[in-house]
């Protein structure tokens, strides 16, 4: 059996996607757990910072997706704080550039907005994290999209990438349900004042399995600090 | 057909173009109704860049978010919130009779290029004393890069005595005093001191004390924003002549032992000038006028050339030639589509394109892509070098050359196209 700290729970097209850390000598590595005859989960009976028993086998998964493992006999044996998960994926794969997240280039989409994609027979993996300095929100295309911005610390920036952490959709649907049509002001102030002073300010980057078209879109997996429910009740 | 209907099928047929560039090719279009996300004819991601397209062809940024409500999946539901929220009519293309009498009736106003000119540093280097100068391997910038000669001012040169020499061309073209001049609007990535290049223009040109300046940034795209800029001035009606100049010697700044060959032997100097004026009467349907502009910011690539004067001055330089040659390239390809997809007015339509040219051997890879015919991209970078916010104005005078030389019946659009450090990008399309 593997132990994996769960470590990301994210919402795609056909299900629950799960990445977790596998530690090894004081580092962390990512490992996505892939339940049998599917790529996603349609459910997953644990929450981030959970710590999980899988009895894992290599996948036939293709580059860049080398964290998927074939998964069976999940069982949960104990959870960690945000601050520990955090502490972890510090040490798991990072990235100061844009460059190093993927071990390629990005390129912008060529149809409209600001969403970068990677080739995939160029990326060495599918999921990095990084430092980041600033972020804001875009609720234009909510519900079906929402999207964010992010400054690393190199001075680059990511302009669009689709927000797909379970944690954070669902409390931006809870904020919609609260302010409406203000959502994105009250990302904007309320939200990015939570994030931006805390010392656990760090996000993780996954790339999309291949389109139609054959590329990897970047996404926003994680986001810390998480967002917390008694933030609700302050924007009352 | 009444004139409301009409106005629905125009929105229609631009969703359906919008909706067909992010399909697979042969896909059946979907029915007025058919939600595009539930049939999973697009995901999330391709939604976004079919809404955002369409807010590109409108040039109507946010478009979207004025509507709201959800963002539309259906071809109906995008079809009726562009009819809510935009109220001009749906006009493209040069079909629609760009003429300052059709702008005037619709409250607009036009734009047009009355005058031109270019300066080059009176001397020509080749590139091997270039690659000489600065220590490199035989054949990097004459066959890495392509470039066969750089021009490079003499002792008695600078950026201003180049752009005085080429608004004096252009002031010249156009007929025009510079008393006439109510704005100066200059833009050089060398000329880093006071009074500024603009200011000093005025002075060198004896323009009015009542005509304004204004010096741009943009490094490279530093050209291109200046005609934005100055269009948007002839908003007020009270401008009726405006001056653009660009000008950069390079050949000061970026010298062996400050910067590495492979980057400073890249640079020529150069300078451009724009004489623009309102249109005003049938006279001016003969010059070409500015259709539409376009421009933004991605940092995404932002860490690929970096330029900053430290204080001991001395020049920090990061510079990733390979990842800004690809970054380049993508952006000036989709410059050139944005504006296809504003104007409606495809580029095998194009009688020019100025495009910025970091060397020539990007330019080839620009004209494989785009598929830009090589004898309509006038070569500014393989004769000259780089020159900084100069290329565009450099190319722009080139193509204008060559374009004028035809009846205006003949005459065909220019598309203009640059990026910069930033990274940032520009583009116009003049008709």
């Amino acid at each position: 059996m593997t132990e994996l700290l769960i470590s990301e729970i994210t919402l795609m097209q056909r299900g629950l996607c799960v990445i977790g850390l596998e530690r090894s000598d004081g580092h962390f590595r990512s490992l996505r757990p892939i339940p049998p005859n599917s790529n996603a989960w349609k459910q997953f009976p644990y929450r981030r910072a959970d710590k999980v028993a899988f009895d894992l086998s290599s996948s036939p998964g293709i580059a860049p997706h080398v964290e998927d493992r074939l998964s069976a006999k999940d069982r949960k044996s104990g959870s960690v704080t945000e601050n520990e998960l955090v502490d972890c994926l510090r040490k798991a794969e990072t990235a100061s550039s844009i460059k190093d997240l993927f071990g390629c280039r990005v390129h912008l989409s060529k149809r409209g907005g600001l969403a970068v994609y990677v080739d995939p027979s160029d990326a060495i993996r599918s999921i990095c994290g990084c430092e980041i300095e600033s972020i804001s929100f875009s609720f234009r295309f909510y519900p079906e999209a929402i999207r964010a911005a992010l400054a690393l610390k190199s001075g680059e920036t990511l302009d669009s990438l689709p927000v797909v952490d379970c944690e954070w959709r669902e409390f931006a649907g809870d904020v919609a349900k609260q302010v409406g049509n203000q959502i994105e002001d009250c990302f904007d102030s309320f939200v990015k004042k939570q994030l931006l002073p805390s010392p656990i300010r760090f996000a993780r980057i996954g790339i999309a399995r291949p389109d139609r078209e054959g590329l990897c879109w970047l996404m926003l997996d994680s986001l810390f600090p998480l967002p917390k429910k008694h933030w609700l009740k302050e924007l009352k | 057909m009444d004139p409301q209907n009409e106005e629905i099928l125009r929105i229609r047929k631009l969703v359906e173009e919008c909706l067909r560039a992010a399909l697979p090719a042969g896909t059946v279009m979907p029915g007025d109704d058919d939600d595009w996300i539930e049939t999973e004819l697009l995901d999330s991601m391709k939604l976004v860049d079919v809404l955002v397209s369409i807010e590109t062809a409108l040039s109507f940024p946010n478009l979207f978010d004025q509507t709201v409500a959800p963002p539309p999946t259906t071809i109906r539901a995008t079809v009726e919130a562009i009819r809510k929220t935009y109220r001009e009519p749906i006009e493209r293309g040069i079909e629609s009779a760009q003429t300052p009498q059709s702008f005037e009736k619709r409250g607009r106003y036009l734009v047009e290029i009355a005058g031109w000119g270019v300066a080059l540093g009176s001397e020509r280097i080749t590139a091997d004393q270039v690659e000489h100068e600065f220590g490199l391997p035989p054949g990097t910038l004459t066959k890495r890069a392509g470039i066969e000669v750089i021009r490079r001012v003499s002792t008695s040169e600078n950026e201003v005595s180049l752009a005085q020499a080429a608004a004096e061309t252009a002031l010249q073209m156009a007929g025009f005093s510079a008393q006439r001049l109510d704005w100066i609007i200059g833009t050089s990535e060398t000329l880093l001191g006071f009074p500024s290049l603009a200011a000093s223009m005025h002075t060198k040109l004896l323009a009015p004390g009542t005509c304004r300046v204004l010096d741009v940034g943009g490094a490279c795209v530093g050209l291109v924003n200046c005609l934005t800029v100055a269009k948007a001035f002839f908003g007020d009606d009270r401008v009726k002549c405006i001056l653009v100049v660009s000008a950069d010697v390079h050949s000061r700044m970026l010298v062996p032992g400050r910067v590495p060959g492979e980057f400073g032997g890249l640079f020529g100097d150069g300078a451009s000038a724009f004489v623009l004026r309102r249109a005003e009467g049938a006279e001016d349907d003969k010059r070409y006028a500015i259709l539409a502009s376009i421009g933004g910011c991605a940092g995404t690539f932002s860490s690929a050339l970096q330029v900053r004067l430290s204080s001991d001055g001395s020049i920090g330089l990061n510079f990733d030639g390979d990842a800004l040659a690809h970054a380049a390239v993508d952006r000036i390809e989709r410059v050139i589509s944005d504006l296809e997809t504003i104007s409606g007015i495809g580029r095998e339509k194009a009688g020019g394109f100025a495009i910025h040219q970091p060397n020539p051997r990007i330019v080839e890879i620009i004209l494989h892509r785009t598929q830009m015919p090589p004898d309509k991209v006038p070569q500014v970078a393989r004769s000259c070098g780089n020159l900084g916010s100069s290329t565009c104005g450099v190319a722009l005078s080139m193509a204008l050359d060559e374009c004028t030389k035809k009846s205006r019946d003949e005459r065909r659009p220019i598309f203009v196209a640059s990026v910069g450090p930033g990274m940032l990008w520009g583009g116009t399309l003049l008709v």
